[in-house]
């Protein structure tokens, strides 16, 4: 099959094929993998989504009864979460605030020493390890964000490898699509695109292989020179393995090969709510595309950071800056407001689920998205005003149902620590292991 | 032809090939025209007995040269970049200290290396920048952590530029007819020297060839034979644009010396003086073993600041040390975006890149008359934008008419001899607005600017768990800003922070987050911008911005700071040594204290001719090295 005619998926689809969302992106990039999985386990993925500036304590559900309110959206997923409330971050790094901590500890549970940098790897990073899986890309990260300092990486940044080791989010949609099925600058399906790209590796060989030289212990340079040169040569190889799979895209399943280029390179410049509703369903159809394709297994989605600086506007209420006019302000009289906010987050998430349990991207050999995916679903504070960290709520969701469905409150001073070597526990990660050891109190009751 | 023998490492025949040296030089000269939040324990005295603003000229309290969205070797971006290079492990005391190894490009020097030796310019230039940022990080020059995004960002942006050069340029480094190998290495060798600013070596030149042979036999079935070459090049220029070579500034030493040989000089020098990669002259000097001593050094580097890229090296400094890349950021600065196009905030940008160049390059005026030169240059936008003075208040009709003759887009000169508000960089529109939030005259933010940029103060770190705004929700929100800021001083939570940022900040009170002048508020409230500070041990008042900045100008703690901040600049390291710094200090007094006498104190200072130490290589390596 020649991947080459897979329907056209340009800048414009990207940025404006929404209305219908999902719907109106021309997904026969998703037809049907022809490799069967019928004898295979099923494929371990985990995605954790990051919910920016706090998911207020008083909007988060009760042990039993529908969701309403702010979780309404989640209300048709209920039955498939397994909620924990009460858990306290970590995190309390010298540097930063409240947000930066949260931050610091989601997904990591571990102390920091910059506002640059988690303290160690993150969940997914973890994951990808035990499974020692060799997918295009060893994780993959995307959301949006309209934080006030940006430049905090622990506000942004959800996947690390380690310390100083972001996996950095792509935040772009035009840049995942071609980070995730690759771009040329010649017409798309032309022979001259089918040999820039088998070009291409040919340049990233020998970029690569320059690299490896300059790295080398033969090279005369100081150890932190070769740290850095050695870092960016695995980033590099990382390139190579993506063009080479790329180049040999006929190999690829169906429907997951090479696809037209973008316009021009772009960057996602619009930091608002509205644009963010067309941003959305576009990333997480691309994102899902790559699961789908097993183009990756493990990664982060972000919807919003912490200290968000973006405006919002509902009946009732217009904020110019929902950080500082909205969440500082919690409860008071920015109660709506926030309200809203999650509720917006909230459908954000709910869209994510649907896109995983899509029927169309299962074949009969092949199980849903959603049955062989994780989610770890939280927040970094659990009041945005005064950023308290110690009530904490996260959504788990397990398509192999080896969590137990249902809102548990935890006792007293369980940390993230506890919740996140119970997740790890899916993937047989030593108890105890991840984030800080000093802080771990044994796994959560949460395991089927 | 000795320009192309290298030390250690053969030459091909064509590399001594009196046409391929021919091409190098056309390639070269057609070019040619073309908060920190952290508490400091060494910080200054904050604020004395009274609140006010203390300052004291101690250098070792710098905050940090890191603006927002600079890297760091955490591999973080923005303020903290400081504290980086605080735990890396490398030593900033002693007769070691030397300038930061293995520096990644900073956007701006990418563009300009796009500009000098791929002949990209204007809108192309323009358009290439922000993809610069992108893959490279801001506009600061130090190494960040490399991430898997961010090389694919930097293969994109080498692709981009390299099927986009013009044909000319590239066949200015080898317009080979044929594809026979003495040419093909000629133009890796020609076009190497100056994209890694050191001879190609046997490997690479091996490496590069085999893409460039690869490349033309995919491409021959299709390709016309008299394009089949310049199509194969840009496949190895694609590659070289990738390359560590190009993508950092790489020092090499060995365990038994650290000094820099000629071609990584001649690459220091240049990116200090043009910020960009060095000249042919300036490559044949160190391949001629004529540029190791000061002496020697000193003569390039006059010959250099009197280039054309000086001026625009002398821009970009400028811009990078006052964090005016900010300036474009639409998410940090919403109001400013709102309220200005992008092609004003462009010229806003580039009227502060030309009184900078002007002032210190063409005039060669003292460092800190930037701060109170009359002289400037408008477009007739601008003009419009500055003769704004507040919601009641007409239009300053004499600025507007001034421009009526010129042309949109045009600078034209303009003295602000009868414009007291208007004096020197800190009253630009890009300055004002490149320090200035959405919500009103961000006394605060701008205030820690002036802190950190102009008084090499430490911006203390924000207490746990306070967030900016908080301590104004019982106070009116029309009422004017210093009531408002009150506020800070009766929060003991606030109070040390504030006490030492505010007064710096109201000194700026009048002007709006775009930069413009008004009388009034937006409520209404007269503006004020007078107070008072403790500098240079003594306590002085000004009654507006104009008096702060000519304060400002003749203040030792400020020149100090100034010379400190280029010291970073120069050096890649955000705490400089010392010892260095007084004698940098010291020796552009005595040249005086212009930017030509503060780049001639880096050249003549002793780290500029070596690695540091903590990067030496060792044993093994060093014989390595030497059999390689």
């Amino acid at each position: 099959m020649d991947h080459r005619r897979s329907p056209v998926l340009d800048r414009r689809d990207l940025l404006r094929g929404v209305g219908g969302a999902a719907l109106a992106l021309p997904f026969g990039l998703l037809a049907r993998p022809t490799m069967s999985r019928a004898m295979e386990p099923p494929l371990e993925r985990l995605v954790t989504v990051f919910l920016g500036n706090g998911l207020p304590s008083a909007l988060m559900p009760a042990v039993s009864g529908p969701f309403s309110n702010a979780l309404a959206p989640l209300e048709p997923y209920r039955s498939q979460l397994t909620t924990v409330r009460g858990i306290t971050a970590v995190a309390e790094g010298r540097q930063g605030n409240g947000h930066t901590r949260g931050g610091a500890s989601f997904a990591c549970a571990k102390d920091y020493s910059g506002v640059h940098t988690k303290g160690g790897p993150s969940l997914d990073w973890v994951a990808h390890q035990a499974t020692q899986t060799d997918t295009l890309h060893p994780t993959l990260s995307t959301g949006i964000y309209g934080a006030e300092d940006p430049h905090e990486r622990m506000r942004i940044v959800h996947s690390w490898r380690g310390v100083n080791l972001p996996n950095e989010p792509i935040p772009d949609t035009l840049l995942l699509f071609e980070t995730l099925f690759g771009h040329t600058i010649f017409p798309p399906g032309s022979a001259q695109a089918a040999r820039h790209s088998r070009l291409r590796v040919s340049v990233l060989d020998a970029v690569l292989e320059d690299y490896k030289r300059q790295s080398s212990p033969r090279a005369p340079y100081g150890a932190e020179t070769k740290r850095v040169l050695d870092s960016h040569l695995q980033n590099v190889r990382e390139l190579e393995r993506r063009a080479v799979a790329l180049s040999a895209a006929e190999e690829l399943e169906p429907g997951c090969g090479s696809t037209p280029p973008p316009e021009r390179y772009h960057v996602l410049e619009s930091r608002n709510m509205d644009y963010w509703d067309v941003a959305w369903p576009v990333m997480v159809e691309l994102y899902v595309a790559g699961l789908h394709c097993d183009l990756f297994r493990f990664g982060n989605l972000m919807v919003t950071s912490g200290g968000d600086a973006f405006a919002y506007s509902a009946p009732g209420a217009v904020i110019e800056n929902v950080h500082s006019d909205a969440y500082h302000k919690w409860p008071g009289t920015s109660s709506d407001a926030v309200m809203g906010l999650v509720r917006w987050q909230m459908e954000k998430v709910a869209f994510l689920l649907s896109r995983l349990a899509a029927t169309e991207l299962a074949t009969p050999e092949t199980a849903l998205l959603s049955q062989e995916t994780t989610l770890l679903i939280g927040s970094e504070l659990s009041d945005p005003a005064s950023h308290s960290r110690d009530d904490l709520t996260f959504f788990l969701v397990d398509g192999q149902q080896r969590l137990r469905p249902g809102t548990f409150n935890v006792a007293e001073r369980r940390s993230d620590v506890d919740l996140y070597n119970t997740l790890l526990q899916l993937w047989n990660v030593e108890p105890g292991t991840f984030g800080e050891r000093s802080r771990y109190d044994g796994l959560l009751p949460i395991l089927a | 032809m000795a320009l192309w023998l290298s030390r250690r490492r053969a030459s091909t025949a064509s590399m001594r090939n009196s046409a391929v040296l021919v091409c190098a030089l056309v390639a070269c000269f057609a070019g040619c025209s073309g908060n920190d939040l952290r508490s400091n324990p060494d910080a200054p005295s904050r604020a004395d007995d009274a609140g006010r603003y203390v300052s004291k000229p101690l250098a070792s309290s710098d905050g940090g040269f890191g603006l927002r969205g600079t890297e760091g070797p955490d591999g973080g971006t923005g303020v903290l970049a400081a504290a980086a290079n605080r735990f890396d492990g490398t030593s900033t005391h002693g007769s070691d200290w030397s300038a930061r190894p293995s520096r990644r490009l900073s956007s701006l020097q990418y563009v300009n290396l796009a500009e000098d030796v791929l002949g990209v310019r204007g809108r192309d230039r323009a358009a290439l920048l922000p993809r610069a940022e992108t893959a490279l990080g801001a506009r600061f020059d130090e190494p960040g952590q490399p991430s898997a995004l961010r090389a694919a960002a930097i293969e994109r942006l080498a692709e981009q530029l390299a099927f986009g050069a013009p044909t000319r340029t590239l066949l200015s480094f080898a317009p080979c007819r044929d594809l026979e190998s003495p040419c093909i290495d000629g133009f890796v060798a020609n076009l190497g020297l100056f994209l890694y600013r050191a001879p190609v070596t046997p490997q690479q030149l091996a490496t590069l060839g085999r893409v460039f042979s690869v490349s033309a036999a995919a491409i021959s079935e299709s390709s016309s034979p008299s394009r089949l070459f310049e199509e194969a090049a840009r496949y190895v220029l694609w590659t070289m644009l990738q390359a560590p070579q190009f993508i950092y500034r790489l020092e090499a030493s060995t365990a038994l010396s650290t000094q820099l040989g000629g071609h990584e000089l001649a690459s220091r020098l240049s990116f200090l003086i043009w910020n960009s990669g060095p000249d042919l002259e300036l490559f044949q000097q160190a391949e001629a073993g004529d540029l190791s001593t000061p002496k020697q050094v000193q003569q390039q580097a006059s010959r250099m600041l009197s280039h054309p890229r000086a001026r625009r090296a002398a821009a970009d400094y400028v811009e990078t040390w006052l964090g005016l890349h900010q300036l474009e950021s639409a998410n940090e600065n919403a109001a400013l975006v709102l309220r200005v196009s992008p092609g004003l905030r462009q010229q806003m940008l580039e009227e502060t890149r030309q009184f900078a160049s002007r002032v210190w390059v063409d005039e060669g005026a003292e460092l800190l008359s930037l701060l109170i030169d009359r002289e400037t240059a408008l477009t007739p936008e601008l003009a419009q934008h500055y003769a704004y003075r507040g919601p009641q208040a007409s239009l300053n009709q004499e600025l507007v008419e001034a421009f009526l003759p010129i042309s949109p887009g045009v600078f034209a000169p303009y003295s602000y001899a009868q414009t007291p508000e208007r004096l020197g960089i800190l009253t630009q529109a890009a300055v004002i607005g490149a320090h200035s939030s959405p919500d009103g005259t961000s006394t605060v933010q701008r205030g820690a600017f002036a802190l950190a940029s102009l008084l090499c103060g430490a911006v203390p770190e924000r207490p746990q768990d306070v967030e900016p705004s908080v301590e104004f929700a019982e106070v009116p929100f029309d009422a004017p800003a210093r009531e408002r800021f009150a506020a800070h001083s009766a929060n003991p939570q606030c109070r040390s922070c504030h006490e030492l940022l505010d007064p710096l900040g109201y000194a700026f009170e009048p002007y709006d987050s775009a930069g413009r002048y008004r009388t009034r508020d937006d409520a209404g409230n007269p503006t004020r911008s007078d107070g008072e500070i403790l500098l240079d041990g003594q306590l002085q008042s000004f009654q507006n911005t104009a008096e702060f900045a000519q304060l400002l100008s003749e203040s030792a703690t400020v020149r100090r700071c100034v010379v400190n901040k280029y010291l970073q600049y120069a050096s890649g390291r955000l705490v400089p040594d010392e010892t260095v710094l007084s004698d940098a200090l010291e020796q552009t007094m005595a040249r005086g204290a212009t930017y030509e006498a503060l780049v001639f104190s880096m050249v003549q200072a002793a780290w500029f001719y070596q690695v540091s130490a903590s990067e030496r290589a060792d044993d093994t390596e060093a014989l390595d090295k030497e059999t390689d």
